[in-house]
């Protein structure tokens, strides 16, 4: 396939634009060509080969070569996508929504640069992974822990700057952020926070700074490139236990999330927990064939059958308490009462988990802050390997979780895949994350998947649920959702574009916000 | 590079090409299945096959990450796609590599991954893997 050129950019500037890259970054770190293919979607949708392609792409090592990148692309108009690691799998990798643009991969980025065991922080750049910090974390003797999410080969700075969650007490990664570097479009280096003033030692500690809070605009935008940042890290307890509590039947979820709900506010259950579904928890220890090869989703038989092969239940909250074994056991008296009242609920320790691969026994790796990659075993459930997330968010009520359910469920199944998906447990609100397991070879199914995708976006905004986070095909389906006041929130988003970005030359399309000049035919 | 997909195909060690097939450093199969095992036993040359189930992390942080690349490595497998996706993406960060997989059946592929001695210092990787299939 030609490479793609972005509309507006014509081949004698785009070679321009990379020989000037390969001033700045050397000549072995900008790649084109065949290099060009791992920057491609891994688990692609579109059955149209010319969307979601970059032209090319350039390594940065350090910001001050990040600035020069984003003069030269000023300068010739030709727009970037930054990544931090590009191993955000299931929402496109590394792949650039607006296609000809050129991936600013910021993987050699890697420096852990402080790491404070005081205060419980680390400073990172973007290229850092969970397994890194862990490592370092680990070599160095340091008592803290990380909170990670599911894949440990992530950018500790790009999960958090995509809103994504983990399972310790510090689940919410981008309210464990604290002090932001950004390079803007025009070149220019901002500190967020305290770190705007000279000389603070509270850039790490203290968020807010003076005058407006504005790491927020960098966390899933396209209005700078976030460089530095800090992330506060969870000291380690003086005691953990993990545990996971079992459902037997699908209307279980209404009356655990009733429970749960308080246990959660009060900080009775402490950490980011999950409520998983069979398959999901399934997933990874087997795969479907082993149980069933008909067509289609499995049906009760079968799930009924995997339940007791592999000791889970239709549901599967998996949590952990944290602190000295009393405050432990007063938590955990509290827990089991409370859920003992569900009919058929099951409790478990890991010393009770005896097969192996366990879904406890993995989980309560994760939920202490062990980065691993365990939970890509779901892609090989129907053979494929292809995946994406649908996240919707709902209030924390047992109502809303089995509407959403059944929403998302009956869907799912209607379209011929299995329902996979687990409930995250925030404060006040679910993000029910439901994985579709697609074969990414067949152009059949990813046409079938794009359209339950665009349907289960329609009917949830119909009955007021938002995605958090989505893959770079649905961005701006996802972003036309949130309309509130005809669109005044994407007219925000459009004005702080122009003026810090005016050619816009930063990821166009990210999260729906478009350039002035690419906005012709899209909403608003 | 191949991605040919032979779904319910039955492959033996006369179907795969046969320069270098029995010759590897590692090889790993997916020990739940028969055919994987089977395959195991007739691929694998003189080294002793490493039993997996799908799950890379305990091999990679257990030793691999840390194993010397400064010399080309050729790794082959019988696993789910995991493993091999897995696989690819954590080498990629150490080394170029040029990998050919081929679905065999509902859950396995069969797979060769090799790696040569350029950009090795770990610091940038995955932009080098020139043969994502």
């Amino acid at each position: 396939m030609a490479e793609l050129l972005p509309p507006g950019v014509n081949a004698e500037t785009m070679a321009e634009t990379l020989e000037r890259f390969r001033q700045i970054v050397g000549k072995e770190w900008v790649f084109t060509g065949e290099q060009v293919v791992s920057y491609h979607d891994p688990y692609p949708i579109s059955n149209d080969d010319t969307r979601y392609k970059a032209h090319a792409a350039v390594a940065p090592s350090s910001t001050e070569q990040v600035q020069e990148i984003v003069k030269a692309a000023n300068a010739s108009g030709v727009p970037l996508w930054p990544v931090s690691r590009g191993k955000n799998f299931a929402y496109g990798g590394a792949a650039p929504v607006f296609s000809g643009s050129i991936v600013l991969d910021m993987s050699r980025m890697n420096r852990i640069l402080e790491v404070n065991e005081k205060f419980g922080y680390a400073l990172v750049e973007p290229g850092v992974s969970y397994f890194d910090l862990y490592n370092y974390l680990h070599a160095h003797g340091l008592k803290l822990w990380l909170d990670v999410p599911d894949p440990g080969w992530g950018s500790v700075l790009g999960n958090a700057l995509d809103h994504g969650v983990g399972y310790t007490p510090y689940g919410d990664h981008f309210m464990m952020q604290c002090g932001m570097e950004v390079v803007l479009a025009n070149g220019e280096v901002v500190r967020t926070g305290m770190g705007a003033m000279p000389g603070n030692n509270t850039w790490q500690l203290f968020k807010y700074g003076f005058g407006p809070y504005v790491d927020g605009i960098f966390s899933q935008s396209n209005f700078g490139i976030v460089t530095k940042m800090g992330i506060w890290l969870m000291p380690e307890p003086a005691g953990y236990r993990p545990y996971m509590i079992t459902f037997e039947r699908e209307e279980d979820i209404a009356e655990v999330i009733e429970i749960l709900r308080p246990l959660r506010l009060n900080n009775v259950i402490q950490n980011a927990a999950t409520i998983r579904s069979l398959v999901l928890d399934a997933a990874i220890s087997s795969t479907k064939s082993q149980y069933y090869s008909g067509a289609g989703p499995i049906p009760d038989s079968v799930a009924r059958k995997i339940m007791a092969d592999q000791a889970i239940g239709m549901w599967n909250f998996c949590g952990a308490l944290y602190g000295p074994p009393p405050i432990a056991d007063a938590l955990w008296t509290v827990i089991r009462d409370a859920f003992a009242k569900v009919p058929g609920a099951r409790f478990y320790f890991p010393e009770d988990r005896k097969r192996r691969p366990d879904i406890l026994i993995h989980r309560a790796e994760t939920m202490r802050g062990i980065p691993k990659l365990t939970e890509f075993n779901f892609l090989n459930w129907a053979g494929g390997g292809g995946h994406i997330g649908f996240s919707p968010v709902s209030p924390t009520t047992g109502i809303d979780a089995l509407k959403q359910y059944r929403m998302v469920s009956g869907r799912v199944r209607e379209y011929g895949f299995d329902y996979m998906g687990l409930l995250a447990i925030g404060f006040r609100e679910l993000h029910h994350v439901t994985v579709i397991v697609y074969d990414k070879t067949s152009a059949d199914e990813r046409q079938r998947l794009d359209k339950l995708f665009k349907l289960l976006v329609q009917e949830a905004a119909a009955e007021g649920y938002g995605e958090y986070r989505t893959h770079i095909q649905y961005m701006d389906a996802i972003a036309g959702t949130y309309k509130w006041n005809d669109n005044a929130l994407m007219k925000m988003h459009q004005s702080i574009k122009d003026a810090l970005d005016p050619k816009g030359i930063l990821a166009p399309g990210k999260s729906g916000i478009w350039p002035k000049h690419l906005r012709d035919g899209r909403q608003p | 590079m191949s991605s040919l997909v032979l779904p319910n195909a039955v492959i033996s060690a006369a179907d795969v090409p046969s320069r270098g097939w029995l010759a590897c450093d590692y090889f790993f199969f997916d020990e739940r299945f028969v055919e994987a095992r089977r395959l195991a036993g007739e691929l694998c040359g003189a080294i002793e096959p490493t039993p997996v189930q799908s799950d890379i992390t305990a091999i990679w942080t257990g030793g691999l990450a840390r194993a010397d690349f400064t010399a080309p490595m050729t790794m082959k497998g019988v696993t789910t796609e995991s493993f091999y996706f897995c696989l690819k993406i954590l080498l990629v960060d150490q080394v170029r590599v040029d990998a050919q997989v081929s679905r065999i059946d509902r859950d396995l592929h069969l797979w060769t991954i090799r790696t040569d001695n350029h950009f090795k210092n770990g610091t940038v990787s995955w932009q080098n893997f020139s043969r994502l299939v």
